[in-house]
């Protein structure tokens, strides 16, 4: 209910001291779009507070806070995936020839990583929220499992189907890399 | 199965993806959108996106809470014959019990006259409020703490009343009955209105109001962005005349809890004490640098008032507080002046100035005559809907401003000497 100017009191102190952590997380995993990561990396914090009310505090905030702008930031890589989805021509050729490899490392690097947002866009949502927090953010396992609410083994699992799914994934929408080689 | 479709050369590819993706440069967060997410969970009653989150709830709950307490729902000068007979019910009705659902949380609304408390589902929350003793009292039992809002907070609520109002003098329409989930049917009507955090940031909505059969008054009610929109807000479960005893809205505060903002405040500063409290963006504030460390703080301030979880010293008899989160760890990286924070709910204004003059309540005008036209707005940085912010980050400065006047201070220390 409420989230009284009190409830929380350092929570003021929360946007500057993993600010920097959470916009990390919305910008790798939705790209730079100025709008959408500011969006999102509102929503982590409001909904930070929001957890905190409903549980007893927790060890890492940090790690939470991951966990929601992961969450968050995958909700809006799939919304994004799904506007495209219904905007792009209906013939797959002529995507894939629209994303053909440049010749820039700086365009090849930013293709992969869209390739890996589209391929988290197309796998399940703890899948990826596990992934991103393990591979991309470097926490360990046991860190995932504490901000996602769950076991060790339980992420080891998702992670392992998150891995198959993305590189199923990626070898499949992403024929251009093979050119790229 | 294709060349690349073979294991090695999968994990290949994915990891040349993640290594991408770990490699790629992450700009700074924006100072602007920092300090505007800072005052939206900070400030619930301003939260900068309408309807999500704990604040709209809070907001809801409070302006609710505020507005229930004459049982004036539906108070309009034109209402439609259908609102009408509602308003009449209603306000012949002297107690009130409702659920208020919003997208992430819940919590139970009752009023008894001027009297009301809303308590969240697993009752670890909750507000309490007397309109005529101009209490506002919100405990929160997890933390035992228990925090008195200032009067004034309600500036801030969204006010569904006046929503209401607005309703009452919509035109109605019939809608599809509700089927509670025990089978019992209620009669459905919806008009259209404006309704939003604040006044000043309305949003057209359709709002959809269920009585009992035999019954004209409200058993459900929604806010929706439109008629086929998702449901912003539900209030469900709506009953009055309820029998209530005075427990129900007793506001003594439990022993043992933390009381924050009923605290006594220093005499406010003198003029000469004043003088010596200048504001100097990228700077600091009087003696007190950016970059300092607690001690050298209390050496120029004294011991703070109150001290939060480590960082926040707060000195709410100036209106000022230091946020020990700089470049370097525990040192002066932030000053707030006239902080709105848990233990700034009852301050004195920061009695000082700027070095060019501009104090709390001085006009857009004369900031802008100060320091030039501030940065303009970003794209990627949400408005606040309420708060205009003048934001210069050459001078790491930002003024935050209500009805053109500035209410709120925020300096930063430099990121590079």
């Amino acid at each position: 209910m409420n989230d009284s100017p009190s409830s929380f009191p350092n929570k003021s102190s929360l946007p500057h001291l993993h600010g920097q952590a959470v916009w990390g997380v919305i910008v790798r995993v939705l790209g730079t779009n100025g709008h959408d990561a500011a969006d999102c990396f509102q929503q982590t914090f409001l909904e930070f507070i929001a957890c905190q009310q409903k549980t007893a505090p927790v060890r890492s905030p940090e790690a939470l806070l991951k966990k929601i702008a992961t969450a968050r930031a995958i909700d809006m890589v799939r919304k994004q995936a799904r506007e495209r989805k219904r905007t792009e021509p209906a013939d797959p050729d002529a995507v894939v020839s629209q994303r053909l490899p440049r010749p820039e490392s700086f365009a090849e690097a930013e293709e992969l990583r869209e390739d890996l947002r589209l391929a988290l866009a197309a796998i399940k949502k703890d899948q990826a929220t596990a992934f991103v927090l393990t591979a991309i953010e470097n926490m360990t396992t046991e860190e995932a499992a504490t901000s996602m609410g769950i076991t060790v083994n339980h992420v080891r699992v998702l992670l392992h189907r998150a891995r198959n799914a993305m590189q199923h994934h990626l070898a499949s929408h992403a024929p251009q890399r093979r050119v790229l080689k | 199965m294709s060349d690349v479709d073979i294991p090695s050369e999968r994990d290949e590819l994915l990891d040349q993806a993640i290594l991408a993706m770990q490699a790629m440069p992450v700009p700074e967060v924006p100072v602007e959108l920092l300090e505007s997410t800072e005052l939206a969970i900070t400030r619930p009653t301003i939260n900068s996106r309408p309807i999500s989150g704990s604040v709209m709830r809070f907001a809801l709950a409070a302006s609710i809470l505020l507005g229930l307490g004459s049982i004036f729902w539906f108070m309009s000068s034109q209402p439609t014959p259908a609102f009408a007979a509602m308003l009449k019910e209603v306000e012949a009705a002297k107690t009130f019990r409702g659920k208020i659902v919003t997208d992430n949380d819940s919590g139970t609304l009752t009023v008894s006259g001027s009297r009301s408390r809303f308590v969240s589902p697993d009752g670890k929350s909750e507000v309490l409020s007397d309109s005529s003793q101009g209490v506002l009292l919100q405990i929160d039992h997890r933390h035992k703490m228990a925090y008195h809002l200032p009067p004034n907070s309600s500036i801030f609520m969204l006010d569904v009343v006046g929503v209401l109002r607005k309703l009452a003098s919509s035109a109605s329409r019939p809608i599809e009955d509700y089927v509670s989930p025990e089978g019992a049917r209620y009669v459905g009507m919806a008009g259209q209105s404006k309704w939003g955090p604040d006044p000043r940031n309305e949003m057209a909505v359709d709002i959809q109001v269920w009585t009992k059969p035999g019954s004209l008054l409200p058993a459900r009610m929604t806010i929706r962005g439109g008629p086929d929109q998702d449901e912003i807000l539900l209030v469900d479960e709506m009953e009055f005349d309820i029998p209530l005893d005075d427990t129900t809205f007793d506001l003594t505060i439990p022993e043992g809890y933390r009381v924050v903002g009923n605290q006594e405040l220093k005499t406010p500063a003198t003029a000469e004490e004043a003088s010596r409290l200048v504001l100097k963006p990228g700077r600091g504030v009087g003696a007190v640098k950016f970059g300092m460390s607690r001690e050298e703080i209390i050496a120029v301030m004294g011991e703070p008032e109150i001290v939060m979880h480590g960082i926040y010293l707060s000195y709410p008899s100036v209106g000022l507080q230091f946020i020990l989160a700089g470049r370097k760890p525990n040192r002066l990286g932030n000053i707030i002046v006239n902080p709105s924070d848990a233990a700034n709910l009852k301050r004195h204004d920061f009695p000082g100035q700027t070095e060019k003059g501009i104090k709390i309540g001085s006009t857009r005008e004369e900031v802008i005559d100060a320091y030039g036209e501030p940065d303009p707005p970003r794209d990627d940085v949400p408005r606040h809907p309420v708060i205009q912010m003048l934001h210069y980050s050459s001078l790491y400065v930002t003024f935050n401003l209500l009805d053109g006047k500035v209410v709120q201070i925020f300096m930063n220390e430099p990121t590079e000497d």
